[in-house]
Protein backbone atom coordinates (compact mmCIF):
# COMPACT_ATOMS: atom_id res chain seq x y z
CA UNK A 1 0.00 0.00 0.00
CA UNK A 2 1.15 3.54 -0.76
CA UNK A 3 1.74 5.25 2.57
CA UNK A 4 2.61 8.65 1.14
CA UNK A 5 0.33 11.30 2.66
CA UNK A 6 -1.86 13.94 1.06
CA UNK A 7 -1.54 17.37 2.70
CA UNK A 8 -4.76 19.37 2.86
CA UNK A 9 -4.18 23.07 3.56
CA UNK A 10 -7.44 24.66 4.61
CA UNK A 11 -9.32 26.45 7.36
CA UNK A 12 -11.05 24.37 10.01
CA UNK A 13 -14.61 25.12 8.93
CA UNK A 14 -14.22 23.83 5.40
CA UNK A 15 -16.97 21.28 4.79
CA UNK A 16 -15.83 20.93 1.17
CA UNK A 17 -12.43 19.69 2.32
CA UNK A 18 -14.28 17.33 4.69
CA UNK A 19 -15.90 15.63 1.69
CA UNK A 20 -12.58 15.06 -0.05
CA UNK A 21 -10.81 13.90 3.13
CA UNK A 22 -13.65 11.47 3.90
CA UNK A 23 -13.25 9.99 0.43
CA UNK A 24 -9.46 9.72 0.89
CA UNK A 25 -10.11 8.03 4.25
CA UNK A 26 -12.35 5.49 2.51
CA UNK A 27 -9.49 4.77 0.13
CA UNK A 28 -7.05 4.51 3.05
CA UNK A 29 -4.91 7.34 1.73
CA UNK A 30 -3.11 9.02 4.67
CA UNK A 31 -4.14 12.66 5.14
CA UNK A 32 -2.55 15.46 7.13
CA UNK A 33 -4.91 18.40 7.37
CA UNK A 34 -3.75 21.75 8.70
CA UNK A 35 -4.15 25.48 8.31
CA UNK A 36 -0.71 27.03 7.68
CA UNK A 37 -1.90 30.52 8.62
CA UNK A 38 -3.24 29.37 12.01
CA UNK A 39 -1.43 26.16 12.94
CA UNK A 40 2.09 27.55 12.55
CA UNK A 41 4.36 28.09 14.46
CA UNK A 42 2.19 26.22 16.98
CA UNK A 43 1.08 23.49 17.11
CA UNK A 44 2.71 22.64 13.76
CA UNK A 45 6.47 21.98 13.74
CA UNK A 46 8.54 22.20 10.55
CA UNK A 47 11.95 20.63 9.98
CA UNK A 48 12.97 20.98 6.34
CA UNK A 49 16.45 20.37 4.96
CA UNK A 50 18.16 20.59 1.60
CA UNK A 51 21.79 20.57 0.50
CA UNK A 52 24.72 18.41 -0.49
CA UNK A 53 25.67 17.40 3.04
CA UNK A 54 25.07 14.11 4.76
CA UNK A 55 21.77 15.05 6.32
CA UNK A 56 19.65 14.43 3.27
CA UNK A 57 18.11 11.04 2.88
CA UNK A 58 18.63 11.34 -0.84
CA UNK A 59 21.64 12.63 -2.77
CA UNK A 60 21.82 16.23 -3.86
CA UNK A 61 19.13 17.02 -6.37
CA UNK A 62 16.62 15.06 -4.35
CA UNK A 63 14.89 18.17 -3.09
CA UNK A 64 13.55 19.05 0.33
CA UNK A 65 13.55 16.41 3.04
CA UNK A 66 12.41 16.49 6.63
CA UNK A 67 9.15 16.51 8.49
CA UNK A 68 6.01 18.47 9.13
CA UNK A 69 4.32 17.47 12.37
CA UNK A 70 0.84 18.59 13.37
CA UNK A 71 -0.60 16.99 16.48
CA UNK A 72 -0.14 13.26 16.26
CA UNK A 73 0.47 13.25 12.52
CA UNK A 74 3.78 13.64 10.74
CA UNK A 75 4.41 13.99 7.03
CA UNK A 76 7.74 13.12 5.40
CA UNK A 77 8.34 16.18 3.21
CA UNK A 78 10.15 14.11 0.57
CA UNK A 79 7.17 11.77 0.23
CA UNK A 80 4.09 14.01 0.00
CA UNK A 81 2.04 12.63 -2.87
CA UNK A 82 -0.23 15.64 -3.27
CA UNK A 83 -1.11 18.97 -1.68
CA UNK A 84 -4.72 20.17 -1.79
CA UNK A 85 -4.61 23.96 -1.42
CA UNK A 86 -8.25 24.64 -0.54
CA UNK A 87 -9.04 27.55 1.78
CA UNK A 88 -6.04 28.17 4.04
CA UNK A 89 -6.28 31.21 6.29
CA UNK A 90 -3.92 34.03 5.32
CA UNK A 91 -0.71 34.34 7.30
CA UNK A 92 -1.57 36.93 9.95
CA UNK A 93 0.08 40.24 9.15
CA UNK A 94 -0.29 41.89 12.55
CA UNK A 95 -1.31 45.50 12.84
CA UNK A 96 1.92 47.27 12.08
CA UNK A 97 3.81 45.60 14.91
CA UNK A 98 7.28 44.81 13.60
CA UNK A 99 7.68 41.42 15.30
CA UNK A 100 4.32 40.25 13.94
CA UNK A 101 5.11 41.49 10.44
CA UNK A 102 8.48 39.78 10.55
CA UNK A 103 6.96 36.49 11.70
CA UNK A 104 4.26 36.66 9.03
CA UNK A 105 6.78 37.15 6.23
CA UNK A 106 9.14 34.48 7.52
CA UNK A 107 6.26 32.02 7.96
CA UNK A 108 4.79 32.69 4.55
CA UNK A 109 8.11 32.40 2.77
CA UNK A 110 9.51 29.67 5.02
CA UNK A 111 6.62 27.28 5.62
CA UNK A 112 4.69 28.43 2.55
CA UNK A 113 7.85 28.33 0.48
CA UNK A 114 8.69 24.75 1.49
CA UNK A 115 5.09 23.66 0.93
CA UNK A 116 5.33 25.15 -2.56
CA UNK A 117 8.56 23.31 -3.40
CA UNK A 118 7.91 19.72 -2.33
CA UNK A 119 9.64 17.14 -4.53
CA UNK A 120 7.40 14.96 -6.68
CA UNK A 121 4.24 16.50 -5.23
CA UNK A 122 1.07 17.06 -7.24
CA UNK A 123 -0.48 20.44 -6.45
CA UNK A 124 -4.21 21.03 -6.59
CA UNK A 125 -3.30 23.66 -7.40
CA UNK A 126 0.01 25.40 -6.70
CA UNK A 127 -0.78 28.51 -4.61
CA UNK A 128 1.33 30.77 -6.79
CA UNK A 129 -0.38 29.46 -9.93
CA UNK A 130 -3.74 30.17 -8.29
CA UNK A 131 -2.62 33.67 -7.32
CA UNK A 132 -1.52 34.46 -10.87
CA UNK A 133 -4.72 33.07 -12.35
CA UNK A 134 -6.92 35.14 -10.01
CA UNK A 135 -6.20 38.18 -12.19
CA UNK A 136 -9.07 38.67 -14.64
CA UNK A 137 -6.95 40.52 -17.22
CA UNK A 138 -4.59 37.52 -17.38
CA UNK A 139 -7.61 35.19 -17.66
CA UNK A 140 -9.15 37.14 -20.53
CA UNK A 141 -5.83 37.15 -22.37
CA UNK A 142 -5.30 33.41 -21.86
CA UNK A 143 -8.91 32.64 -22.83
CA UNK A 144 -8.45 34.55 -26.07
CA UNK A 145 -5.23 32.72 -26.86
CA UNK A 146 -6.64 29.22 -26.24
CA UNK A 147 -9.55 29.93 -28.58
CA UNK A 148 -12.42 30.73 -26.24
CA UNK A 149 -14.87 33.47 -27.20
CA UNK A 150 -14.45 36.52 -24.98
CA UNK A 151 -16.90 39.48 -24.83
CA UNK A 152 -15.45 42.90 -25.66
CA UNK A 153 -13.94 44.20 -22.44
CA UNK A 154 -12.64 47.59 -21.30
CA UNK A 155 -10.58 48.21 -18.17
CA UNK A 156 -10.17 51.91 -17.55
CA UNK A 157 -10.15 54.81 -15.12
CA UNK A 158 -11.16 57.21 -17.92
CA UNK A 159 -14.82 58.28 -17.55
CA UNK A 160 -15.09 59.40 -21.18
CA UNK A 161 -13.85 56.06 -22.52
CA UNK A 162 -16.16 54.23 -20.13
CA UNK A 163 -19.15 56.31 -21.24
CA UNK A 164 -18.39 55.73 -24.93
CA UNK A 165 -17.99 51.98 -24.35
CA UNK A 166 -21.31 51.74 -22.48
CA UNK A 167 -23.04 53.70 -25.26
CA UNK A 168 -21.69 51.39 -27.97
CA UNK A 169 -23.54 48.25 -26.84
CA UNK A 170 -25.45 46.81 -23.87
CA UNK A 171 -22.78 46.70 -21.16
CA UNK A 172 -22.26 45.27 -17.71
CA UNK A 173 -19.92 46.37 -14.92
CA UNK A 174 -18.23 43.88 -12.62
CA UNK A 175 -15.41 44.25 -10.10
CA UNK A 176 -11.98 42.79 -10.82
CA UNK A 177 -11.83 41.15 -7.40
CA UNK A 178 -14.65 39.80 -5.25
CA UNK A 179 -13.45 40.79 -1.81
CA UNK A 180 -15.25 40.39 1.50
CA UNK A 181 -17.04 43.67 2.02
CA UNK A 182 -19.74 44.87 4.37
CA UNK A 183 -22.58 47.37 4.25
CA UNK A 184 -23.61 48.42 7.76
CA UNK A 185 -22.21 45.23 9.20
CA UNK A 186 -23.93 42.97 6.69
CA UNK A 187 -21.92 40.90 4.17
CA UNK A 188 -22.06 42.72 0.85
CA UNK A 189 -20.82 42.46 -2.68
CA UNK A 190 -21.17 43.78 -6.19
CA UNK A 191 -22.96 41.61 -8.72
CA UNK A 192 -22.24 41.84 -12.42
CA UNK A 193 -25.05 44.13 -13.57
CA UNK A 194 -26.02 46.28 -16.59
CA UNK A 195 -24.79 49.84 -16.79
CA UNK A 196 -26.13 52.67 -18.97
CA UNK A 197 -23.83 55.34 -20.41
CA UNK A 198 -25.76 57.96 -18.44
CA UNK A 199 -24.74 56.36 -15.16
CA UNK A 200 -21.04 56.94 -15.79
CA UNK A 201 -19.47 59.89 -14.01
CA UNK A 202 -16.13 61.13 -12.67
CA UNK A 203 -16.11 58.44 -9.99
CA UNK A 204 -14.71 56.10 -12.64
CA UNK A 205 -11.43 58.03 -12.38
CA UNK A 206 -10.92 56.96 -8.76
CA UNK A 207 -9.98 53.34 -9.52
CA UNK A 208 -9.67 50.79 -12.31
CA UNK A 209 -13.07 49.63 -13.59
CA UNK A 210 -14.00 46.65 -15.76
CA UNK A 211 -16.78 47.08 -18.33
CA UNK A 212 -17.84 44.26 -20.62
CA UNK A 213 -20.26 43.85 -23.50
CA UNK A 214 -23.35 42.10 -22.16
CA UNK A 215 -23.80 38.66 -23.69
CA UNK A 216 -27.47 38.07 -24.71
CA UNK A 217 -27.48 34.79 -22.83
CA UNK A 218 -30.25 32.25 -22.35
CA UNK A 219 -28.40 30.35 -19.62
CA UNK A 220 -25.10 30.08 -17.79
CA UNK A 221 -22.67 27.19 -17.56
CA UNK A 222 -20.23 26.40 -14.81
CA UNK A 223 -17.59 23.97 -16.03
CA UNK A 224 -15.46 22.47 -13.27
CA UNK A 225 -12.20 20.99 -14.55
CA UNK A 226 -10.31 18.51 -12.36
CA UNK A 227 -7.10 17.35 -13.98
CA UNK A 228 -8.33 16.43 -17.44
CA UNK A 229 -11.93 15.72 -16.46
CA UNK A 230 -14.57 18.35 -17.20
CA UNK A 231 -17.89 18.52 -15.31
CA UNK A 232 -20.41 20.98 -16.69
CA UNK A 233 -23.76 22.17 -15.44
CA UNK A 234 -26.24 24.43 -17.19
CA UNK A 235 -27.54 26.97 -14.69
CA UNK A 236 -30.84 28.66 -15.42
CA UNK A 237 -31.78 31.76 -13.47
CA UNK A 238 -35.08 33.68 -13.52
CA UNK A 239 -35.52 35.96 -16.59
CA UNK A 240 -33.56 39.19 -16.40
CA UNK A 241 -31.01 37.93 -13.86
CA UNK A 242 -27.51 38.75 -15.12
CA UNK A 243 -25.49 37.33 -12.21
CA UNK A 244 -26.83 33.99 -11.01
CA UNK A 245 -25.05 34.30 -7.69
CA UNK A 246 -27.66 36.92 -6.75
CA UNK A 247 -30.50 34.38 -7.06
CA UNK A 248 -29.28 31.23 -5.36
CA UNK A 249 -32.69 30.29 -4.12
CA UNK A 250 -34.18 30.33 -7.64
CA UNK A 251 -31.74 28.45 -9.85
CA UNK A 252 -32.15 25.19 -11.74
CA UNK A 253 -29.22 22.95 -12.61
CA UNK A 254 -28.79 20.41 -15.36
CA UNK A 255 -25.64 18.38 -16.09
CA UNK A 256 -24.53 18.85 -19.70
CA UNK A 257 -21.69 17.66 -21.90
CA UNK A 258 -18.90 20.11 -22.58
CA UNK A 259 -18.31 20.43 -26.36
CA UNK A 260 -14.96 18.92 -27.41
CA UNK A 261 -13.63 22.21 -28.72
CA UNK A 262 -14.35 23.98 -25.44
CA UNK A 263 -12.90 21.07 -23.44
CA UNK A 264 -9.61 21.30 -25.29
CA UNK A 265 -9.49 25.04 -24.75
CA UNK A 266 -10.13 24.65 -21.01
CA UNK A 267 -7.26 22.18 -20.67
CA UNK A 268 -4.94 24.53 -22.58
CA UNK A 269 -6.07 27.39 -20.33
CA UNK A 270 -5.21 25.42 -17.18
CA UNK A 271 -1.90 24.27 -18.65
CA UNK A 272 -1.07 27.88 -19.48
CA UNK A 273 -1.43 28.82 -15.80
CA UNK A 274 -0.05 25.56 -14.41
CA UNK A 275 -3.37 24.75 -12.71
CA UNK A 276 -4.89 21.32 -12.04
CA UNK A 277 -8.33 22.76 -11.27
CA UNK A 278 -10.55 25.51 -12.60
CA UNK A 279 -14.20 26.51 -12.17
CA UNK A 280 -15.13 28.31 -15.39
CA UNK A 281 -18.17 30.51 -15.91
CA UNK A 282 -19.73 30.84 -19.35
CA UNK A 283 -22.76 32.63 -20.77
CA UNK A 284 -24.65 30.57 -23.38
CA UNK A 285 -26.52 32.23 -26.24
CA UNK A 286 -29.46 30.89 -28.31
CA UNK A 287 -27.09 29.58 -31.00
CA UNK A 288 -25.41 27.40 -28.36
CA UNK A 289 -22.18 29.43 -28.25
CA UNK A 290 -20.25 29.45 -24.95
CA UNK A 291 -18.88 32.91 -24.05
CA UNK A 292 -16.02 32.92 -21.53
CA UNK A 293 -16.78 35.12 -18.53
CA UNK A 294 -14.16 34.09 -15.99
CA UNK A 295 -12.26 31.27 -14.33
CA UNK A 296 -12.18 30.76 -10.58
CA UNK A 297 -8.86 28.94 -10.14
CA UNK A 298 -9.88 27.78 -6.66
CA UNK A 299 -13.65 28.09 -7.08
CA UNK A 300 -16.45 26.39 -5.16
CA UNK A 301 -17.79 23.11 -6.47
CA UNK A 302 -19.41 21.02 -3.74
CA UNK A 303 -22.81 22.67 -4.01
CA UNK A 304 -22.75 21.97 -7.76
CA UNK A 305 -21.92 18.30 -7.25
CA UNK A 306 -25.07 18.00 -5.18
CA UNK A 307 -27.30 20.21 -7.33
CA UNK A 308 -26.34 18.76 -10.72
CA UNK A 309 -25.19 15.27 -9.79
CA UNK A 310 -21.57 15.73 -10.89
CA UNK A 311 -19.04 13.32 -9.27
CA UNK A 312 -16.43 15.98 -8.52
CA UNK A 313 -15.38 14.69 -5.07
CA UNK A 314 -14.29 11.40 -6.61
CA UNK A 315 -12.40 13.15 -9.39
CA UNK A 316 -10.51 15.30 -6.90
CA UNK A 317 -9.76 12.28 -4.71
CA UNK A 318 -8.55 10.39 -7.81
CA UNK A 319 -6.13 13.16 -8.68
CA UNK A 320 -4.81 13.49 -5.11
CA UNK A 321 -4.52 9.72 -4.67
CA UNK A 322 -2.64 9.27 -7.95
CA UNK A 323 -0.25 12.12 -7.11
CA UNK A 324 2.34 13.28 -9.58
CA UNK A 325 3.05 9.85 -11.05
CA UNK A 326 0.57 10.15 -13.88
CA UNK A 327 1.14 13.80 -14.54
CA UNK A 328 4.88 14.22 -14.81
CA UNK B 1 8.21 59.77 3.03
CA UNK B 2 5.88 61.17 5.65
CA UNK B 3 3.95 64.35 5.02
CA UNK B 4 1.58 66.10 7.32
CA UNK B 5 -2.05 65.45 6.49
CA UNK B 6 -3.32 68.16 8.80
CA UNK B 7 -5.97 70.22 7.09
CA UNK B 8 -6.13 68.00 4.00
CA UNK B 9 -8.78 65.54 2.84
CA UNK B 10 -7.68 62.11 4.08
CA UNK B 11 -10.70 60.12 2.90
CA UNK B 12 -10.07 58.25 -0.34
CA UNK B 13 -12.46 59.33 -3.08
CA UNK B 14 -15.16 56.73 -3.68
CA UNK B 15 -14.69 54.81 -6.93
CA UNK B 16 -17.77 54.63 -9.16
CA UNK B 17 -18.02 50.83 -8.89
CA UNK B 18 -18.15 50.86 -5.10
CA UNK B 19 -21.54 52.60 -5.21
CA UNK B 20 -22.96 49.35 -6.62
CA UNK B 21 -22.20 47.46 -3.46
CA UNK B 22 -25.24 45.96 -1.79
CA UNK B 23 -25.96 43.37 0.92
CA UNK B 24 -25.78 39.86 -0.53
CA UNK B 25 -28.95 38.46 1.09
CA UNK B 26 -28.84 35.44 -1.20
CA UNK B 27 -28.66 32.61 1.28
CA UNK B 28 -30.30 31.30 4.39
CA UNK B 29 -28.55 30.65 7.69
CA UNK B 30 -26.92 27.26 8.00
CA UNK B 31 -28.52 24.94 10.56
CA UNK B 32 -25.06 23.45 11.17
CA UNK B 33 -22.66 24.54 13.84
CA UNK B 34 -18.99 23.68 13.65
CA UNK B 35 -17.67 21.78 16.66
CA UNK B 36 -14.00 21.15 15.98
CA UNK B 37 -11.91 18.71 14.02
CA UNK B 38 -12.01 14.98 14.64
CA UNK B 39 -8.31 14.09 14.96
CA UNK B 40 -8.95 10.53 13.75
CA UNK B 41 -10.69 11.45 10.50
CA UNK B 42 -9.24 14.98 10.01
CA UNK B 43 -12.75 16.15 9.14
CA UNK B 44 -14.99 18.63 10.94
CA UNK B 45 -17.69 17.74 13.42
CA UNK B 46 -20.97 19.48 12.64
CA UNK B 47 -23.87 19.81 15.05
CA UNK B 48 -27.33 19.97 13.51
CA UNK B 49 -30.51 21.56 14.81
CA UNK B 50 -31.35 18.34 16.60
CA UNK B 51 -28.07 18.52 18.50
CA UNK B 52 -26.68 15.44 16.78
CA UNK B 53 -23.04 15.56 15.70
CA UNK B 54 -22.23 14.30 12.22
CA UNK B 55 -19.54 14.60 9.57
CA UNK B 56 -20.23 16.65 6.46
CA UNK B 57 -22.12 14.71 3.82
CA UNK B 58 -22.95 15.82 0.36
CA UNK B 59 -26.37 17.41 0.18
CA UNK B 60 -27.09 16.70 3.81
CA UNK B 61 -24.72 18.08 6.34
CA UNK B 62 -23.77 21.61 5.59
CA UNK B 63 -22.96 21.03 1.96
CA UNK B 64 -26.13 21.97 0.13
CA UNK B 65 -26.74 25.15 -1.79
CA UNK B 66 -28.13 26.83 1.30
CA UNK B 67 -25.11 26.24 3.47
CA UNK B 68 -22.02 26.86 1.44
CA UNK B 69 -22.55 27.86 -2.16
CA UNK B 70 -20.05 30.29 -3.58
CA UNK B 71 -20.24 33.91 -2.54
CA UNK B 72 -22.89 33.37 0.04
CA UNK B 73 -23.11 33.90 3.73
CA UNK B 74 -22.25 30.69 5.47
CA UNK B 75 -21.74 29.25 8.89
CA UNK B 76 -20.71 32.03 11.23
CA UNK B 77 -21.56 34.79 8.79
CA UNK B 78 -18.38 34.54 6.74
CA UNK B 79 -18.67 34.55 2.98
CA UNK B 80 -17.62 31.35 1.30
CA UNK B 81 -16.40 32.99 -1.84
CA UNK B 82 -15.09 31.60 -5.09
CA UNK B 83 -11.56 32.67 -4.32
CA UNK B 84 -9.17 32.32 -1.42
CA UNK B 85 -6.54 34.76 -0.21
CA UNK B 86 -3.91 33.85 -2.76
CA UNK B 87 -4.16 36.91 -4.96
CA UNK B 88 -4.09 39.22 -1.94
CA UNK B 89 -0.84 37.71 -0.63
CA UNK B 90 1.12 37.11 -3.81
Amino acid sequence: MDGRPVLVCTEFEDATADLVIAELNRRRVPVLRFDPGRDFPAPAVLNARIGAGGTSRTKSGGGWTGRLTVGERTADLSAVRALYHRRPSPYPTGTGEQAARFAAQENRRGLGGVLGALPGCLYLSHPQAIARAEYKPAQLDAATRVGLTVPDTLITNDPMEAKAFCAAQPTIYKPLHAGAYEVEGEPAGIWAAPVEAGEIDGGVSHSAHLFQAQVPKVADVRAVVVGEQVFSARITAPPGVVDWRAEYQNLTYEPITCPDGIRGALLRFLADFGLNFGAFDFAVTTDGAWWFLECNPNGQWAWLEDAAGLPITHAIADLLEDGASQHE
Amino acid sequence: MQTSLAGTETTAPTPWGLRRMAPLRNGSPSPWRYAGLDPATQTGRWIGEDGAMTPAELGKHGTSVNTYPPTQVSKDGKQDSDSGHDATQD
